[in-house]
C-alpha cells in the first residue's frame, strides 16, 4: 500500500529570514517550476520563478509524496526550494502553490518520475550524430525553432524499448511533440504524435527487433518550436500498456486487472485501491520487471460490481449476461464492426444515469451506445453526449431484460479499444467553484482567497445543482486560524452569491488548501459533489484547452496587513424598480497611505445593474457607484459586497467590503403620462396622473427629462396625496418641430432621511410648426386670442383634442357674428 | 443583352493573358491585387478621358472616408444616451455641442465645436454582426455574397469617374484596410492606391515613387532611350491599338515620376508644422491631414483607417485612450476644409463597421451590435448642423429613419454625381447594380 496515497496533505513551512521592506508587496505571479520535473526517491533542487516573490514563505502541495525540506528566496523572481520525494511518490503530475507573507500564487505544476533524469545536450540535431543516452532514462530538453532531437539507445533483440514524452502536459506553453524510434537505417518502427491516453503528446513501446542501436527522435508537430517548448521524454523498458480491463472497481477493494496494449503482451496484476479517491483523476499504473509506467490509466472508483464482457457477445442472444443493474459493464471492442451486447434486468420506474467511459478514460474508443428491448427495437442511443463518450438518462419502461449494445462509431476497433459502461440511479449533485475573472483569457486571476490581517475579501461563489433544486448552505473545512467565512444561505433561484472572508486582527499569517462545501438547506436531500476547479495550464484564445489540472480544494491564506480597508454604506432607503441610486463606499486609510482605491461590485442582485468601477481618488476617502434597478428586478433585500484593490508599487492588493444589505422595492409611485402637444412658440401642458402605492412623508420633487431643446418646464412638488399634475411647458419660437420620445418623470421621494430616485411614466412630445394665416382668413376676434387654459379654469382641465376643439368652435363662433 | 462598360472586368484583357514583369511594376506599395502602374495608366488613358463631365457639377467632388476598424461605440462616441439606466449608458459622460439638445461623448469635446458643420447619422443600421462582414457592408454598401465580390465605393468613383490632374483617383492610407475596399468585380485597375506608410511616422514617404536609389536621371534617361530602341523597333513590326496604348501608360508613368506636382501631393512634410500640430501628430492626426492634401490636389476618394475600436474589455479606458486623437483631427479636418472653401465640395464619411452592444458585458466592455449605430457625414452637399434619424432610449434599435448601408451608399454616389441606379458589369456578362433597391436620402443634402 502507498503510504503517500493514504497520508493526508502535509504542508512544509520552513521560516524565512526576510527584508522587513517588503512588507507591502503583494500578489506574487508565480510563472513556472525548474527543472520540469526529478526522479522520486531522491532530493529535487526546484526554482519556482516569477515576480514579487521575496517574501515567499512556504510551497501548498496539493498531492502527498513531496515535501519541502528547504525554502530559500533567490531574488524578488525566484525561490529555491529543495523537495524530498517520496521513493513511493505518485509519478506524473503534482500541483503546487507558492504562499507569500502578502498572497497566493498562480497554481502550477511539476512531474515525479521513476528514472533518473539527464539533460538533452546540442548538438543532437542530426540523425547521424545523436546524443547518446543508456536506457532506462528520463531526457530533460527543449525543442527550439525547427530543431529536432535525436537520442540513441543501445538495445538487444526481443527487449522492449518504450518512449513516452510529457510536453503539452508539462501545461507550460502551447507544443504540441511528435516522437518516433528509428532503427540505424533510419527507418521508423513507431512514431506517435498525440495519443489518446496522452492528450497532445505521443507514447510509443516495441520489442527491439534486433540488437543494435535505435534512434528517437523528437520534435515539434510541425517543425515548430521555440525556448519554452521543454519536455520530459522517459526512455526505457518499462512496460507501456495503453488499456486496462477491467476499467474500475470499488474503492478500497484489491483485485486482478490486466492491462492491454503493451507489446510484450498482456500484463496481470493485482491492485488494492484506495478507500477514497484521491484529488484530481485516478489512474493504475503498470509494473513488471521492466519497471514501471510513467504515467497511469485512468481508472474509476465507484461502487458498482464489475461485470466483464465474454466472448462472442454479439447479438441478443449471446449477450453477456449482466444480471440486475445498477453494474459497471467492461469490455474492449477487440476487432473491427464488433458491437458487443450485454442483457440485463430491470425493474419498471427505474432511472438510471448510463456513461460510457471511454475516451474519458484514454481509450481510442469513439463508443455508440444503445439500449433495445430483449429481441427488439432500439430504446434510446447516443453518440457523443460527453465529448466523444455516451451518456444518456433511461427509464425503464417495464420489468424485464433489456439489451445495451456498444460500438465505435466508425466501426474500428483493436485490442485496446476498452471501455466502461456505468449503470446508476439519479443522484443528486453539486459542483461549486469561484468562477474565471479572466473571461477572454485563461488567467487565474482571483481563483485563490487572500486575506490581509484584519481585513476581508470576498469571491463570487458559483453552484450548478443537478437533479435537485432549493436553497443551498456554503460553508468552509480547513480555512486557516482566525479566518471566517461569512456566506449567506445561496437562494434556489440563484447560481452565485458573494463570500466574504473575514481575518481577524491578530489572526496568524498562514495558508491552507480548504474545502468550499455546498449542503441542501432541506437537510433531508443528501448530494454528492462539491468544489472544482479547473485551472487552465495550456489555452489558446477560442481554439480550446489544450491541459489543464482540476483541483477540488481552494488555496486560502492570512496575509500581513495592508493600509486600506473599505466598506459599504448601507442604503437606508429601498432601490425601486426603475430607479437608481449611488451606493457609497467609504475607505479607511491608514496615516501616510494616499493612493487611489478602485472599487468594483462583486455581485448584483437579478435584474440591477451597475458601473463596472468606481475610483476612491487619491487621498479621499469615499466614491459612489451609480446602481440601477430594472422594471422587473427582484424584490427582496439581498445581500453584496463590493472588492477594492490598490497598488503600492510592488503589485495590486485586494481586499473587499463587509456583505451590505440592499433591498429592491417595487416603486413608491406610478405616473400615467398623457400625450403632450403643442405648437412652436406658444405654452402648453403635459398632465401625468398618479398612484401612489407606498405612502411617503412631506412632499417629493418631480422632474420633466428627456424634453427636447428650447423647452421648458419648471419642475412640480408632490405629496403622498397628489393625485394629478400639469407640467406647464413653455416651446420657444424654435423648439424643434416633430415628435418627440423618451419624454419620463425623475421624482425624488424622501424617505427615512435619504432620496429614493423613481423614473416613471414616459410618453411623447408633439411639436407643431403653426399654421400660415389663410389668406382671406378674418382677423381672430380678442375673446379668441387667449383660448383658456388649465391654469384659468383649474375645475376643468382640458386635454389637447378638447382645446383644439374649444378654439375651433370660437373661430367658428366668431365667423358667424361676423 | 447590355453592351460592354469599358473598363469592366470582362473588358480588361489584362484578365485573359498571363501577368507580366511590367504589369507588376508598382505605383506605391501594393497588396497582390493592387494597382499596378500597367493598371494606373490604363485608367488614365482609358476611363479619365472618356468621362468629361457633363451639365451641373455635381456637390461632392471627393471623398474623405475615415473608417474606424472594429467597431466604433455610438452610445460612447456620437449616441450617448445620458438618460438611460448606467449599464446602458456606461460610464462616458457627454459634452453639449454646438446644436442645441445634442450632446456628444465627453472625449468628442472638439468635434462638438463643429457639430454645426455635420451631419450625425444616429439611424445606421444593417444586419452583420461579424467583423468581416460588417466591413464588407460598409465598404461597398452590399450585404457579402458568396458568389461575387463587390467593388468598394473608392473603386465605383475610380471606374466613374476615373483620374484627375495626374493622381490615383482611390488612395488608401496607410494601406488598403480590407479585401473589401478593393476593386471587387471590376479590374484591378480601379484598386486603391495604397501609401505603404504611415504618415505620422517621422521620415514617411510613399514609396517607389521617386527613382530607385543609385539611379539618377541621367541613368534613367539612358535606361528609357535603351528601351524606347526596343519598342520602336517592335512597334515598325507590328500595328496594333494594345502597344500604342501601352506606350501611352508608360509615356504617363515617366511622367509621374518625373511629376515634382503630382509626388508632391504626398508629401506631407509640406504641410506647416503648426497645422500639423493642430491635427495631432499622431496615426489619426496625420492621416487626416493627408488626406486633405491629396483631395486637394485632386484624388477623388481617400479612405483612411483610424485605430482598433473592438473593445469588449475596458471600453471606458479604451475609449479615453482612442477617442481624443480622432476628435482633434477630426475637427482639424472639418475646420482646415471649411477654412479652405473645400468642405462644401468634399465629402467626409466617418464610419464603422458597427456599433456596440446597449448593455455593458461582464468584462466593462461592449460587444458587436450592428442593430443601430452612427456615421457622421460632412461637407459635399450634406447638410450643416443636423442630426439624421434617433436610436430609441437604449440606443437598442432604429427609432426614427433607419438608415441601411445601401441607402448610403446611393447617397455617397448621388452627392458625387454618379447615377446610383447604374448596372456595371461582373464576369460572365452579368449586369450588377451598383447599388440595390437603394433610395437617395433626401433629407441628408443640404
Amino acid at each position: 500500500m502507498n503510504k503517500c496515497l493514504t497520508s493526508s496533505l502535509l504542508v512544509f513551512s520552513v521560516s524565512l529570514c526576510l527584508c522587513g521592506s517588503n512588507s507591502f508587496a503583494a500578489s506574487p505571479v508565480l510563472g513556472g517550476v525548474a527543472p520540469r520535473g526529478a526522479q522520486r526517491g531522491t532530493d529535487a533542487v526546484l526554482f519556482l520563478n516569477g515576480a514579487r516573490l521575496s517574501d515567499a514563505k512556504e510551497v501548498l502541495l496539493y498531492s502527498p509524496g513531496v515535501s519541502v525540506a528547504k525554502l530559500e528566496v533567490v531574488n524578488d523572481t525566484q525561490v529555491k526550494v529543495t523537495a524530498k520525494i517520496a521513493a513511493d511518490c505518485r509519478l506524473g503530475e503534482h500541483a503546487l502553490r507558492l504562499r507569500t507573507a502578502t498572497g497566493l500564487s498562480e497554481l502550477q505544476t511539476f512531474y515525479v518520475g521513476a528514472l533518473p533524469v539527464v539533460d538533452e545536450k546540442e548538438p543532437n540535431s542530426e540523425f547521424q550524430t545523436p546524443q547518446k543516452i543508456p536506457l532506462n532514462v528520463t531526457v530533460h530538453g527543449v525543442v527550439t525553432a525547427e530543431d529536432v532531437d535525436y537520442f540513441a539507445v543501445e538495445c538487444k533483440k526481443g527487449q522492449r524499448l518504450s518512449v513516452e514524452i510529457e510536453a503539452m502536459r508539462l501545461g507550460s506553453t502551447l507544443f504540441d511533440p511528435y516522437i518516433a524510434i528509428l532503427d540505424s537505417k533510419r527507418f521508423e518502427l513507431a512514431a506517435s504524435d498525440d495519443h489518446p491516453l496522452a492528450g497532445q503528446d505521443g507514447i510509443v513501446s516495441i520489442l527491439v527487433p534486433a540488437d543494435g542501436t535505435y534512434v528517437i527522435q523528437v520534435r515539434e508537430s510541425a517543425y515548430g518550436g521555440n525556448g519554452g517548448c521543454l519536455y520530459r521524454l522517459h526512455v526505457g523498458t518499462f512496460p507501456r500498456p495503453t488499456a486496462v480491463l477491467p476499467a474500475g472497481g470499488k474503492p478500497g477493494e484489491e483485485l486482478d486487472v490486466t492491462f492491454l496494449g503493451d507489446p510484450a503482451g498482456p500484463i496481470k496484476q493485482r491492485v488494492k485501491l484506495p478507500a477514497t479517491a484521491p484529488e484530481g483523476k485516478f489512474g493504475l499504473f503498470a509494473q513488471d520487471a521492466g519497471g514501471i509506467s510513467p504515467s497511469p490509466v485512468p481508472f474509476r472508483l465507484s461502487d458498482l460490481p464489475n461485470i466483464l464482457d465474454t466472448e462472442g457477445n454479439n447479438s441478443h442472444l449471446t449477450a453477456t449476461k449482466a444480471g440486475d443493474v445498477p453494474a459497471a459493464l467492461n469490455g474492449v471492442i477487440g476487432k473491427e464492426k464488433e458491437i458487443d451486447h450485454y442483457r440485463f434486468t430491470a425493474k419498471k420506474g427505474q432511472v438510471f444515469d448510463v456513461h460510457c467511459y471511454a475516451r474519458r478514460l484514454g481509450s481510442p474508443l469513439d463508443p455508440v451506445m444503445t439500449i433495445y428491448q430483449l429481441n427488439g427495437g432500439a430504446l434510446i442511443g447516443n453518440d457523443d453526449a460527453i465529448g466523444p463518450d455516451s451518456y444518456f438518462r433511461w427509464g425503464a419502461p417495464a420489468d424485464g431484460d433489456y439489451v445495451l449494445t456498444v460500438a465505435d462509431h466508425l466501426g474500428k476497433g483493436g485490442p485496446t479499444y476498452f471501455y466502461r459502461v456505468e449503470f446508476t440511479p439519479v443522484q443528486p449533485k453539486v459542483s461549486l467553484t469561484i468562477p474565471k475573472v479572466d473571461i477572454f483569457g485563461y488567467s487565474q486571476e482571483r481563483q485563490t482567497i487572500s486575506v490581509p490581517r484584519g481585513n476581508r475579501f470576498a469571491a463570487l461563489v458559483s453552484a450548478s445543482r443537478l437533479d435537485w433544486g432549493g436553497d443551498l448552505t456554503l460553508g468552509g473545512e480547513g480555512l486557516p486560524a482566525g479566518l471566517k467565512m461569512q456566506a449567506d444561505t445561496m437562494p434556489a433561484g440563484l447560481t452565485a452569491i458573494p463570500v466574504v472572508f473575514e481575518a481577524a486582527a491578530d489572526a496568524p499569517v498562514a495558508g491552507t488548501l480548504a474545502k468550499i462545501t455546498g449542503t441542501p438547506a432541506d437537510p433531508k436531500l443528501k448530494v454528492t459533489g462539491g468544489f472544482d476547479q479547473s485551472v487552465i495550464l495550456v489555452g489558446v484564445g477560442n481554439v480550446g484547452v489544450f491541459w489543464k489540472l482540476d483541483v477540488s480544494r481552494a488555496a486560502v491564506a492570512v496575509t500581513e496587513e495592508v493600509p486600506f480597508k473599505v466598506s459599504i454604506v448601507e442604503p437606508k432607503a429601498p432601490l425601486v424598480q426603475n430607479g437608481s441610486w449611488q451606493l457609497k463606499i467609504v475607505a479607511e486609510r491608514k496615516a501616510g497611505f494616499k493612493a487611489p482605491i478602485t472599487v468594483y461590485p462583486l455581485f448584483n442582485p437579478p435584474g440591477v445593474g451597475s458601473a463596472s468601477a468606481a475610483t476612491i481618488a487619491e487621498g479621499q476617502t469615499e466614491t459612489l457607484l451609480p446602481m440601477n434597478a430594472a422594471p422587473n428586478a427582484t424584490v427582496g433585500k439581498w445581500r453584496t459586497a463590493v472588492i477594492a484593490t490598490s497598488d503600492f508599487g510592488k503589485g495590486p492588493v485586494w481586499v473587499s467590503s463587509q456583505l451590505a444589505t440592499i433591498e429592491i422595492a417595487p416603486p413608491f409611485v406610478a405616473f400615467a403620462m398623457e400625450r403632450g402637444a403643442g405648437e412652436q412658440g406658444k405654452p402648453t401642458d403635459l398632465f401625468c396622473k398618479i398612484t401612489q402605492t407606498t405612502p411617503f412623508q412631506g412632499s417629493a420633487l418631480v422632474k420633466l427629462v428627456g424634453l427636447p431643446p428650447k423647452v421648458t418646464a419648471p419642475d412640480v412638488q408632490i405629496t403622498k396625496d397628489t393625485k394629478e399634475i400639469a407640467f406647464k411647458l413653455t416651446l420657444d419660437k424654435t423648439s424643434p418641430a416633430g415628435q418627440h420620445n423618451n419624454v419620463f418623470c425623475q421624482v425624488f421621494v424622501p424617505h427615512n432621511g435619504e432620496t429614493v430616485l423613481h423614473n416613471v411614466g414616459g410618453t411623447q412630445l408633439r411639436i407643431d410648426v403653426p399654421l400660415p394665416p389663410k389668406a382671406n382668413e378674418p382677423a381672430k376676434p380678442v375673446v379668441a386670442a387667449a383660448p383658456p387654459t388649465p391654469s384659468a379654469a383649474p375645475s376643468k382641465r382640458l386635454t389637447r383634442l378638447e382645446q383644439l376643439r374649444l378654439e375651433q368652435a370660437e373661430r367658428e363662433k366668431a365667423q358667424q357674428k361676423k | 443583352m447590355p453592351s460592354n462598360v469599358t473598363g469592366t472586368w470582362n473588358d480588361d484583357p489584362a484578365h485573359f493573358r498571363r501577368p507580366t514583369r511590367r504589369g507588376f511594376l508598382h505605383v506605391g506599395v501594393l497588396g497582390a491585387l493592387g494597382l499596378t502602374l500597367d493598371d494606373f495608366f490604363r485608367l488614365k488613358a482609358g476611363a479619365a478621358e472618356t468621362k468629361a463631365p457633363a451639365g451641373k457639377e455635381p456637390p461632392a467632388q471627393s471623398v474623405i472616408h475615415v473608417f474606424l476598424p472594429g467597431g466604433m461605440a455610438h452610445q460612447d462616441s456620437f449616441d450617448p444616451k445620458p438618460y438611460a439606466p448606467i449599464e446602458y449608458r456606461g460610464e462616458v459622460g457627454t459634452t453639449p455641442t454646438k446644436l442645441d439638445g445634442v450632446f456628444f461623448s465627453e472625449y468628442l469635446k472638439q468635434t462638438a465645436q463643429v457639430a454645426d458643420k455635420i451631419t450625425v447619422c444616429r439611424s445606421m443600421t444593417h444586419g452583420e454582426a461579424a467583423h468581416e462582414r460588417g466591413t464588407h457592408n460598409m465598404f461597398t454598401g452590399y450585404r457579402p455574397s458568396p458568389a461575387l465580390v463587390y467593388p468598394s465605393m473608392g473603386s465605383v468613383v475610380s471606374h466613374e469617374l476615373g483620374v484627375r490632374n495626374n493622381l490615383p483617383p482611390y488612395v488608401c492610407i496607410p494601406s488598403q484596410p480590407t479585401n473589401f475596399a478593393g476593386s471587387g468585380y471590376l479590374s484591378s485597375a480601379y484598386a486603391p492606391f495604397s501609401l505603404g506608410g504611415d504618415p505620422a511616422n517621422a521620415g514617411f514617404s510613399v514609396q517607389d515613387l521617386n527613382l530607385p536609389g543609385g539611379v539618377d536621371d541621367k541613368r534613367f534617361t539612358t535606361r528609357r532611350t535603351m528601351l524606347d530602341a526596343v519598342n520602336d523597333h517592335f512597334s515598325k513590326q507590328e500595328k496594333a491599338d494594345g502597344l500604342v496604348a501601352m506606350d501611352t501608360f508608360y509615356q504617363r508613368a515617366y511622367s509621374l515620376l518625373s511629376s515634382q506636382k503630382a509626388r508632391e501631393a504626398f508629401n506631407i512634410n509640406a504641410e506647416p508644422a503648426k497645422l500639423r500640430d493642430e491635427y495631432g501628430r499622431n496615426a489619426a492626426g496625420q492621416r487626416m491631414l493627408l488626406a486633405r492634401r491629396l483631395v486637394e490636389a485632386g484624388v477623388r476618394f481617400v479612405s483612411l483607417t483610424y485605430g482598433g475600436w473592438d473593445m469588449h474589455v475596458g471600453i471606458k479606458g479604451a475609449m479615453a485612450g482612442q477617442l481624443p486623437a480622432f476628435d482633434q483631427a477630426y475637427a482639424a479636418l472639418i475646420r482646415d476644409l471649411d477654412g479652405r472653401g473645400l468642405l462644401k465640395n468634399t465629402l467626409v464619411m466617418v464610419s464603422s463597421e458597427f456599433g456596440r452592444t446597449p448593455k455593458i458585458n461582464g468584462t466593462a466592455g461592449r460587444d458587436h451590435w450592428p442593430k443601430v449605430f452612427s456615421v457622421v457625414l460632412a461637407g459635399g452637399g450634406v447638410k450643416r448642423g443636423s442630426v439624421y434619424g434617433t436610436s430609441d432610449a437604449t440606443a437598442t434599435e432604429p427609432e426614427n429613419d433607419p438608415l441601411g448601408v445601401e441607402d448610403l451608399a446611393a447617397t455617397v454616389y448621388h452627392l458625387l454625381g454618379i447615377n446610383h441606379e447604374k448596372k456595371l458589369i461582373a464576369p460572365g456578362n452579368r449586369p450588377i447594380d451598383l447599388v440595390r433597391e437603394a433610395t437617395v436620402r433626401k433629407d441628408l443634402l443640404a
